[in-house]
């Protein structure tokens, strides 16, 4: 086993330099070019009139108008990314939590305590994560919750609670119906966990990720995202099972005053004292015992072969010489049932082998029977064996069935496909019976490789073919055609020969009128004579 | 008289191709649903585990094993499984033939096509024709694999060769299977990348991170600076609420670490950006070589 590599670069852009693929960049902060906040903007116009003296009359127009922001509830696909990941379990006691924003300002886009941000000057983050262990959502006895209500319940004040000091004058009616999340911590708590204000600016920073496709910190989407990062870490499992981490991504606004101080103890009276914070996203980390670093378990795996692991008392006979080779092979020994009923003792040894394999030549096989192997036993002094059979391929062979057969759409697929390929069988039988019985054999033309051979192909068919049509062909008149005087007259009712026509042309009177007569065969021979009057 | 001759050559030639039609095609393409499946089952996605790891003492606790792939074993389980529904000897006969003609030597090619498919990329279609099955993989046992979720793999071969994953699967929990196309000698296991996070590491109960270039007087940025340089990390004191970075203190500390090392510029101070890439953890690789130990 080799040394672990503690892998500890990060791939990063120079100073200045363009973003390659697979890079990554942070900055302190990217401030928004105008803070959330409200504006009025004023322009005056002087009008000065020709010939005029004094002073021009000024005229001034005003509008008022508001930057908003998120500020109580975020845009469900504001947050890109968390981790560690929601909902799944994994062994996360030495990491710091973080949650990625889609919108690159956002963390410094208001003042935690409602000051007007000075120009260049980096603000303190609005927004926190906090880490609450089990132990920290109990209060009295009595599981906190995360709580939804209007913007006014959020912002009334109570007794025993610390409010947010954001007056609730600043909001129209319409904006104090809206729903938020919020929870009441204990002020303790919030002492222990919460962010001093010292903390704050190393608490956001913002990221340029160009991924090339590949996912790079969790992201797989170029551009610039803010992170905000956490300051606790996670609360490892125990034996019994995971212990469920809640994460909280809160507003800070107006609690500025209520945040710890290093070096001091929470106020007096703090276990009492609840404070009302703001809930921006919230998720739940179940994290598992912790059972050292991923290396250390990497590094304690103990590595082999697939197989039975060797042991026992050292082979005396041949035949166990032979039976622990084949255990080194990656074979088991495994109790089977034969067809006949009686048990036995056969190998077995599965797609994993330690060694290497050569193709068996014997394939594809019909039945899983053809595929079993019999190992002659020792006595056969020729191929000494442990006379056992190997039923690793027929194994795989009822395997491969079993799992076919439980699978509906594949062996539907089967079945149709099989059916198309016999009526395509069927069809290509046909066409070639009945090519068969074109005369010359056109299925003894083979397949020629050219469309000269195809012609040549093409020519001696046809003329094989026309040489048994008629006799004329071999002299290569084609078409063949019979003369009128081979046709037989007698057959074609009311057709005359040449005789029959002289014959009419010699008879006394009209001869239109006899071929009428001949036609319809009513006067006989010469008699017609007697109407010639 | 030659015109004719080539118009009747010309219909001949439609008669031809129909009548040597059948014997020059081999069997129709097979439908993909099939083949999806079957390469599938050529992954051993589905068999169950008994048939890969008989005995359990050959796979115990936090262990790796490695093995080398029978492409017998693989290719009987296909002919098992196109046998189903096999009714008559034609059409035992059609599916010898299939998969003499076809399946054979799709199946490798197609397999290794399967986990880009999967992730949506494109793939050459039919994929190009795999060489002979020589495949091979491990068996890692371990609570690494359920506790890092998105654990990484890749391999290389004894030529140093990287060895493309076939297949990656977590056939419990706490067991992962992996694949690989060619002979696999080393095999590095990583720590998801995308958990590239803030991080501490502990000596006892004493956290600290290693210092990081940040690009000043010529150094790379990003990388950790060789031979390691331990910076402490400093957590409050408080009992109640344990295991919160005194962050602010800590960027201190480190600020002063990197000013003595020559890491930034005199009298330059820490801000959120630096602070950040000192404390990201990056992930760790731990690298497995079979015959080793």
């Amino acid at each position: 086993m080799s040394r672990p590599i503690r892998k500890g670069n990060i791939a990063m852009a120079a100073d200045g330099a363009p973003l390659q693929p697979g890079q990554v960049q942070f900055y302190q902060a990217i401030l928004p070019p105008l803070p959330a906040l409200d504006y009025q903007l004023a322009a005056t116009l002087p009008i000065q009139l020709a010939g005029q003296t004094g002073n021009p009359p000024t005229y001034l127009s005003t509008q008022q108008f508001s930057i908003t922001g998120p500020r109580f509830l975020l845009e469900p696909n504001t947050v890109q990314q968390v981790y560690p990941p929601a909902n799944l379990a994994g062994v996360y006691n030495e990491v710091i939590p973080h949650a990625v924003l889609r919108a690159r300002t956002l963390p410094w886009a208001r003042s935690i305590d409602g000051s007007s941000p000075q120009p260049g000057v980096v603000p303190p983050t609005w927004m926190a994560l906090l880490t609450l262990y089990p132990a920290d959502l109990v209060y009295q006895s009595n599981p906190i919750p995360v709580q939804q209500g209007p913007l006014s319940a959020f912002l009334a004040p109570a007794s025993g609670v610390i409010v947010p000091d954001i007056p609730a004058t600043e909001f129209t009616a319409d904006q104090l119906s809206q729903p938020l999340l919020y929870i009441e911590l204990p002020q303790s708590t919030f002492w222990g966990i919460a962010p001093t204000l010292a903390d704050l600016p190393y608490l956001a920073h913002a990221r340029e990720v160009n991924t090339d496709g590949k996912e790079i910190l969790g992201l797989d989407e170029d551009g610039y995202f803010s992170v905000v990062v956490g300051e606790r870490l996670l609360m490892a499992g125990t034996q019994a099972g995971p212990t469920i981490n809640t994460m909280l991504l809160v507003s800070l606004e107006g609690l500025s005053a209520q945040l710890p101080v290093d070096g001091q103890s929470a106020p007096s009276g703090a276990e009492s004292t609840l404070v009302r914070i703001c809930v921006l996203a919230s998720w739940a980390v179940p994290c598992t015992q912790s059972s050292g670093d991923f290396l250390e378990i990497m590094q304690n795996l103990s590595i082999d072969l697939l197989r039975m692991p060797a042991g026992g008392p050292a082979a005396s006979t041949d035949a166990q010489t032979i039976a622990e080779h084949a255990v080194g092979w990656g074979y088991v020994p495994l109790l089977n049932n034969t067809r006949s009923g009686e048990e036995t003792t056969s190998w077995y040894r599965g797609p994993c082998t330690p060694v290497g394999t050569s193709i068996d030549p014997g394939g594809p096989y019909q039945y899983s029977d053809h595929a079993i192997r019999y190992d002659p036993g020792p006595d056969d002094n020729s191929q000494p064996g442990t006379g056992m059979f190997d039923m690793s391929y027929a194994c795989a062979w009822q395997i491969g069935r079993l799992l076919a057969l439980s699978n509906g759409a594949f062996c539907s697929a089967l079945a149709e496909w099989r059916t198309q390929l016999a009526n395509q069988q069927n069809e290509a039988e046909a066409t070639s019976g009945m090519l068969l019985r074109v005369p010359g054999g056109v299925t003894a033309l083979g397949a020629p490789a050219t469309a000269a051979g195809l012609m040549s192909n093409a020519r001696s068919a046809l003329r094989g073919f026309l040489a048994q049509a008629g006799q004329a062909a071999a002299d290569g008149a084609v078409p063949h055609k019979i003369p009128h005087t081979d046709r037989d007259l007698a057959r074609m009712p009311g057709a005359l020969s040449s005789a029959d026509i002289e014959d009419i042309l010699a008879q006394p009177g009209d001869p239109v009128l006899n071929l009428v007569h001949k036609a319809l065969g009513t006067v006989p021979g010469r008699t017609s004579g007697e109407r010639q009057l | 008289m030659i015109s004719a001759l080539q118009r009747a050559s010309l219909s001949f030639h439609s008669l031809v191709a129909r009548a040597a039609g059948p014997q020059q095609e081999a069997t129709p393409a097979v439908p993909k649903v099939i083949l999806d499946w079957l390469a599938r089952l050529f992954t051993l996605e589905g068999v169950p585990f008994e048939y890969l790891v008989v005995n359990p003492v050959m796979l115990p606790q936090e262990s790796v094993r490695f093995f080398v792939i029978d492409a017998n074993w693989l290719y009987r389980a296909v002919e098992g499984a196109v046998s189903a529904g096999v009714s008559s000897s034609r059409d035992v006969i059609a599916t010898l033939r299939l998969l003499e003609s076809q399946l054979g030597k799709q199946l490798p090619s197609y397999a290794m096509t399967l986990r880009s498919r999967a992730r949506g990329l494109a793939v050459e279609d039919p994929p190009p024709p795999a060489p002979n099955v020589a495949w091979s993989g491990c068996l890692i046992r371990s609570i690494a694999v359920s506790g890092w979720p998105g654990i990484e793999v890749a391999a290389t071969d004894s030529t140093g060769k990287a060895c493309k994953l076939i297949r990656m699967d977590r056939l419990s929990p706490s067991v992962l299977f992996c694949l690989f196309a060619g002979v696999a000698t080393t095999v590095n296991v990583m720590e998801p990348p995308e958990t590239l996070h803030f991080g501490v590491f502990f000596n006892q109960s004493q956290g600290y991170v290693f210092l990081r270039s940040l690009g000043y007087n010529g150094s790379t940025p990003g990388k950790q600076v060789t031979p390691n340089i331990e910076q402490n990390v400093a957590f409050r004191s408080s009992t109640a609420y344990p295991g919160v970075v005194k962050t602010a203190s800590t960027a201190v500390g480190l600020q002063n670490a990197l000013l003595q090392n020559g890491l930034m510029a005199p009298g330059s101070t820490i801000t959120a950006a630096e602070y950040a890439v000192q404390m990201v953890q990056a992930a760790g690789l731990q690298s497995f070589e079979q015959g080793a130990s």
